[in-house]
């Protein structure tokens, strides 16, 4: 080709291919037509922004709690607690908050599903549901109801159902029945019921292994009180358990005591304070029960552990004496319960609440559960209707013997080990798409108000008078459970606007009641305290206790994803099953974390992953896996199962799992790895941050703490202890640091001549925190921070913007070592060092004092989390907002806040969006934000009041009153870079000792 | 041989983007068309001609984020007596699930058993209701129940129902599909209410003389807190209505608020020489969306890009932190 044509036919190519570029920029400058669908109804138009709010109950849990429905374009997005509710006062839990999860689970049953003639259920219509149920009646003659612990105008139409359909009705199946507690009620106060605990009431707390603020009852409703007492300040808490819980460690001293050796502690006590008691007891009871100084020493405390808890109750005006958990879930469990209730009794008593008791006349124990697999064995039952619980799951005798009944219905959300036995299952609505009540103790009756309208579900109400009146034509039962809680409703006051006025609205109803004063039943009492084994033997060797979960409880929080998601607040493990083992042990068999290991005692065995975990008495095991407990022996008399598992053999298979534990093992926090591939396990070298309540800690063992706290505050501490230090050396560093970062503020002054009104900081109460991880999961929701999955884990990209640190320190007065969990969030540094390496400044600092994070804007160098010495810096590696989720579940999400696509750079922004709508606020009634008026998530949800958000140049503001606290002190300080997080209270410091903590 | 393949080489590589170039031209076009909205619903006929004020069915641009699309039942308020034999107002009718017109069965039973339009179609057009092209007679529903589907961009659905010897053909109440004109992204916050109700932009009205008929200057009524009749009138000629608990306040020496509690946005009043100049404050509509008041279809005139944004910002010394607008 001639160099002349080339170039011709270059020509005319090269105008082409401009103009197509040229149209191409044309088209993306065009107008992008999108189409809007289901916005314009009048509906929508009443509601500013399409938003509103609706009061209701969550499920999740007996507990109950209040919430408040965020509805967005009528799609359900967030739950709130409800501030005025009298059982969580605006709190909400872990499980609560992700519980709305349910609701757009993907595998969520969407229609009645019948077994066909292979044996597999396939969806049929409700039609010929209710047909098949009809057929199957006719015939039965022997027809049982089994539920899940049932309150409320359902339990009361469960009753009727089963009168008018000729159905029998089971004991209602609970996991945690709580069979030894109210056993012991029952023996000493006559009374087959949980009492309210009064925490707040109290001046003393002692519990026996009860982990109140966890799982015990109801933690939120005891974690509202902690916070409380807490802030009075005159208010102490000693928890005595043999394992560790979360809220064990935030206790004002914590003992580890053997399994069963409660019963001498008790019996101690009671013979040691019997001639101060308020109520006396009868003369040979205490004989019988009192413990001399020698036997007490079986139970593994100390004498001078022993004393200071003597004392303390010596000197109590109302204690409070809680046993529950693992201290009353063994072969003397029912004895360490009834020795607490006489203690309790001794003590005045006024602190348990028989007036409010928890409901639970209904539920049945693990006998029951027996009694009904025998029922089953010997083919006695024609019909069963299953309910809201999954006893296969927990019961594999009951598992095995299910099949024997002729006709087996199952009512759920989604298929479970139970459900997938049924010959029909029938789907549930998700409690926001239910209307109903429920009652979680005497006196309060609790809304369930529908924000969604339900697809092809029903309510098990809805469901049971549909039958009735299909198959009783004559019935006078009203067709419709609406119409049945309207009728039960108007009752309550005779109002006529009452249900739509007051309760609609307000969420819940309160009932006067008469005070119920707990007396003691003497006879029965001391009946049992002669028949009783007194003297437990102790024994040695290594025990493992099945305990419930913070995050999944008995189990049935397991299958929402944003749980497994976040970590156990002790362990730091999300996803996977693992058993905590304690230090000394491991050491002695040589266990390291994340090997395989098996534990036999007997026809019992399982293998897991292995976690060592500090602080734990020796010889402990723990497994977060209530449904085991089926596999475990019960106690004849109350029908109690037993948790605890005696003189367990360890031994490690020579297997590793791989399990992502978050904040990195104890023993590999300096070994710098973060994947091992040689192993083939995690081992994170992330290294947490260093809390040291003492400012110099010791370096304890293999925990090589580097001093990484408030350098005010190591003054201090200096002058108290005598420790040389050259302050002059600290200024200097302290002020050549600071000059290497430019002032933001200042600058900000500079340029505009406003200095903003705002610097938004936070405080973190450190005494308050319970590590319950409920504001983890209020902020992965609020955010829209995505769920990655355990692959991801394991390689160290999980997204929580909000972490929980454990940290290991050794009391320098007691020498007992003990754990801090610590909170971890973006700092919102003024002198940010993740700023200034940002290239294309996405990571600025804005006039307000927030280190804010412009996400189009974000390149994804990825060089502000390596700057960033607190690590919560969280890098999008895929797609995980809306393309990596299931379908339904996308519609989840807080509208407000951008979904973050692959390649950006996220953190927590301390609620930004917030903070905007606050100041819109303000800005109407051209006045600054008041104090309080801008809440983040995690601060909303936080049931202990832990963590208090504001401006601190408002010298009124509850911030600046904390931060300014002499107890304050912010982590890395000494760096410069002024973090704006203000963590709070030391554990066991002088300066705070005997006052709280 | 070689320059037969190099030619070839050449002319493929560069026919690609040829190619590209005509497949985007027909995306161009499309895009241009796909503005045509649903109904051909005219803002220069409502704002100009009837005199309506943009916050009359934007109901909610001056209280929330949005300004929103008003319901339908704000259009029926006049439509279902006004103009209602206007083709665009039975397409309106046709949304909200009006019936629309009845015919004798008789002729169109057979037709519509066979599953076709045509005859109906007709009828369709004689009643000034016009079927899409793509109309399709979707199921019979029951024995006397028959419903229209256009697949098309308009997704109406119409339904027949046939009761003692006539069909009744009304709309099935549907959303109407309107197309987005203008658009943000999911990471930007913008807040309508915000912008309309800012305290720092003057958006010109008009002037008028300084001193009232009988010769007091206005600004003496004005620092008494009080409004002139004349001022009254002035309004009034520049199709402004003032209520009566209109009240004045004086927000700096110079100048003067007229706060009328049945509009959203304020009247700046400032002296200028011989006038004395009316102003809104807050910004108006039109400085953003242009003059709509002259447009059958709205189109997109700013950008709407960050420097617009910006550079607005700038000028009326609006808040320049990037979290102020980027969530």
């Amino acid at each position: 080709m001639k160099r002349r044509d080339f170039l011709k036919l270059l020509g005319v190519a090269g105008a082409a291919t401009m103009s197509t570029s040229c149209i191409e920029t044309y088209h993306w400058m065009g107008t992008k037509s999108r189409r809007r669908y289901s916005y314009l109804t009048a509906k929508e138009e009443q509601a500013a922004n399409g938003e509103a709010y609706y009061a209701s109950t969550c499920m999740e849990c007996s507990g109950s709690c209040g919430v408040e429905v965020r509805v967005h374009k009528n799609v359900a997005v967030k739950l709130e607690g409800n501030p005025q509710h009298p059982v969580n006062e605006g709190a909400l839990c872990v499980r609560g908050q992700a519980s709305l999860a349910r609701l757009y689970d993907p595998q969520r049953l969407v229609a009645p599903k019948m077994k066909n003639a292979e044996g597999k259920l396939e969806d049929v219509s409700w039609g010929k549901a209710y047909t098949a149920i009809q057929e199957a009646l006719k015939t039965s003659k022997q027809n049982y109801y089994l539920s899940g612990q049932t309150t409320g105008s359902l339990s009361t139409l469960i009753d009727s159902f089963c009168k008018t359909m000729k159905f029998e009705k089971l004991p209602e199946f609970e996991p945690y029945a709580y069979a030894n507690l109210r056993m012991a009620n029952k023996t000493v106060f006559g009374r087959d019921e949980i009492p309210a605990y009064d925490l707040e009431g109290s001046d003393v707390m002692l519990t026996i292994g009860a982990d109140m603020l966890d799982t015990f009852v109801s933690p939120i409703s005891h974690s509202v009180q902690f916070g409380k007492a807490k802030a009075r300040g005159d208010w102490s808490w000693i928890h005595v358990e043999s394992h560790i819980s979360a809220s064990g460690i935030k206790a004002t001293k914590r003992y580890n005591i053997k399994p069963e050796g409660e019963v001498y502690l008790l019996r101690w006590l009671i013979g040691k304070l019997a001639k101060t008691f308020k109520n006396q007891l009868a003369e040979d009871v205490v004989t019988k029960i009192t413990a001399s100084d020698e036997e007490v020493l079986k139970s593994g405390l100390k004498i001078e552990q022993l004393n200071p808890i003597l004392e303390s109750l010596k000197s109590a005006k109302k204690p409070l004496i809680v046993s529950g958990g693992t201290a009353i879930t063994h072969e003397a469990g029912l004895e360490v319960a009834v020795l607490t209730a006489l203690l309790q009794w001794g003590m005045g008593a006024e602190t348990v609440d028989f007036t409010h008791a928890q409901d639970y006349s209904s539920v049945g124990t693990r006998l029951d559960l027996a009694n009904t697999t025998t029922l089953l064995k010997d083919k006695k039952v024609d019909a069963i209707f299953v309910s809201r619980c999954n006893p296969s799951l927990h019961s594999t005798a009951f598992a095995e013997q299910f099949k024997n009944a002729k006709f087996k219905v199952g009512m759920g959300l989604k298929l479970d080990e139970t459900l997938n036995d049924c010959d029909l299952v029938l789907p549930m609505s998700h409690y926001t798409e239910s209307l109903d009540d429920t009652a979680p103790h005497k006196g309060l009756i609790n809304l369930v108000q529908p924000v969604a309208k339900a697809n092809n579900t029903k309510q098990e109400g809805d469901v049971l008078l549909e039958l009735v009146n299909v198959v009783d034509s004559a019935t006078t039962m009203p067709a419709s459970y609406e119409d049945y809680l309207y009728d039960r409703w108007s009752q309550l006051e005779p109002e006529k606007v009452f249900v739509q006025e007051k309760f609609l609205e307000k969420g819940f109803y309160e009932v006067k009641l008469e005070d119920v004063k707990p007396s003691l039943d003497a006879a029965a009492s001391a009946n049992f305290v002669k028949n009783a084994t007194l003297a437990p033997v102790i024994k040695d060797g290594s025990t493992l206790l099945v305990i419930p979960s913070i995050r999944n409880f008995d189990g049935r929080s397991k299958d929402i994803s944003l749980l497994q998601e976040i970590p156990d607040p002790l362990s730091t493990i999300t996803y996977g099953d693992w058993v905590s083992i304690d230090a000394e042990t491991a050491k002695a068999l040589k266990i390291r974390d994340c090997d395989e290991i098996e534990i036999k005692s007997g026809d019992f065995s399982v293998k897991r992953a292995a976690k060592i975990q500090p602080v734990m008495a020796k010889g402990i095991l723990t497994i977060q896996e209530p449904h085991l407990l089926g596999q475990l022996a019960i106690d004849k008399r109350s029908g109690e199962v037993q948790s605890c598992v005696h003189e367990v053999l360890v031994s490690k298979t020579g297997k590793q799992i791989p399990t992502p534990i978050l904040s990195g093992s104890m023993e590999s926090r300096d070994d710098g790895s973060i994947y091992s591939r040689e192993k083939g396990t995690n081992r994170r070298g992330v290294v947490p941050y260093a809390y040291d309540p003492h400012g110099h800690g010791e370096d304890h063992g293999d925990h090589k703490d580097d001093h990484k706290d408030d350098h005010k505050d190591d003054h201090k501490d200096d002058h108290k202890e005598g420790y040389e230090h050259d302050h002059s050396k600290d200024d200097f560093e302290h002020e050549a640091r600071k000059s290497l970062y430019r002032d933001n503020h200042d600058e900000y002054e500079i340029t505009t001549g406003v200095r903003s009104p705002y610097r938004w900081a936070m405080s973190i109460d450190l005494d308050s925190c319970t590590g319950c991880t409920a504001c983890v999961a209020a902020c992965y929701i609020e955010n829209n921070v995505a769920v990655t999955g355990v692959e991801e884990h394991l390689k160290g990209r999980e997204m929580s913007w909000l972490r929980f640190e454990p940290y290991v320190y050794t009391d320098q007065k007691t020498k007992e070592e003990n754990i801090e969990i610590v909170p971890m969030l973006c700092q919102q540094c003024e002198n940010a060092p993740c700023e200034s390496v940002c290239p294309v400044y996405a990571a600025y600092h804005n006039p307000d004092g927030l280190n804010a994070q412009i996400y189009n804007r974000c390149v994804g160098t990825r060089y502000c989390a390596n700057n960033c010495p607190y690590k919560v810096r969280r890098f999008n590696w895929f797609d995980n907002g809306y393309k990596g989720r299931h379908l339904p579940l996308h519609t989840v999400h807080n509208p407000d806040v951008y979904v973050r696509t692959k390649g950006i750079m996220e953190k927590c922004t301390f609620c930004v969006q917030r903070i905007r709508t606050a100041k819109d606020a303000a800005k109407d009634e051209n006045r600054n934000v008041r104090d309080g008026e801008v809440v983040p998530a995690c601060a909303q949800t936080c049931a202990t009041g832990a963590i208090s958000f504001g401006n601190i140049y408002d010298k009124e503001s509850k911030v600046y009153k904390m931060a300014t606290k002499q107890s304050a002190h912010r982590i890395f300080d000494i760096t410069g870079i002024e973090p704006s997080v203000y963590y709070l209270g030391k554990k066991g410091s002088e300066d705070d000792a005997g006052k709280h903590g | 041989m070689p320059k037969l393949i190099l030619t070839s080489v050449v002319v493929g590589f560069h026919g690609f983007f040829i190619i590209l170039g005509i497949a985007y031209g027909y995306g161009v076009n499309k895009h241009v068309e796909s503005l045509e909205q649903p109904i051909a619903f005219s803002h220069h006929k409502h704002v100009k001609k009837a005199g309506l004020q943009c916050t009359d069915c934007h109901t909610k641009a001056a209280t929330t984020t949005r300004a929103g699309i008003p319901p339908m039942e704000k259009c029926m308020e006049c439509h279902a007596t006004i103009k209602t034999d206007s083709p665009e107002i039975q397409k309106l009718h046709a949304y909200y699930g009006k019936q629309l017109f009845e015919v004798d069965a008789k002729n169109h039973s057979e037709e519509l058993k066979e599953g076709k339009l045509s005859k109906l179609e007709k009828v369709f057009a004689e009643n000034k209701h016009i079927l899409p092209v793509n109309a399709m007679l979707q199921t019979q529903t029951k024995d006397s129940k028959w419903k229209i589907t256009d697949t098309g961009q308009e997704g109406k659905e119409y339904e027949v129902t046939e009761s003692e010897g006539m069909l009744e053909i009304r709309g099935v109440k549907k959303a109407i599909p309107w197309k987005r004109v203008y658009w943000l992204p999911d990471h930007v916050y913008f807040s309508h209410k915000r912008h309309i109700t800012n305290k720092i932009s003057r958006y010109f009205l008009f002037n008028t003389s300084a001193t009232d008929s009988s010769g007091v200057e206005q600004t003496k009524y004005l620092e008494s807190l009080a409004i002139s009749e004349d001022l009254k009138t002035a309004f009034q000629e520049n199709k402004m209505q003032i209520s009566e608990d209109a009240r004045v306040e004086a927000q700096d020496k110079d100048e003067w608020w007229i706060i009328d509690p049945a509009k959203d946005q304020p009247y700046s009043i400032t002296k200028e020489g011989k006038h004395i100049k009316v102003s809104k404050v807050g910004l108006d509509c039109t400085e953003c969306h242009g003059k709509v008041e002259y447009m059958d279809i709205p189109r997109k005139l700013p950008s709407l890009r960050m420097g617009w944004c910006v550079q607005c910002h700038t000028k009326k010394g609006a808040s320049l932190d990037c979290v102020t607008c980027h969530k």
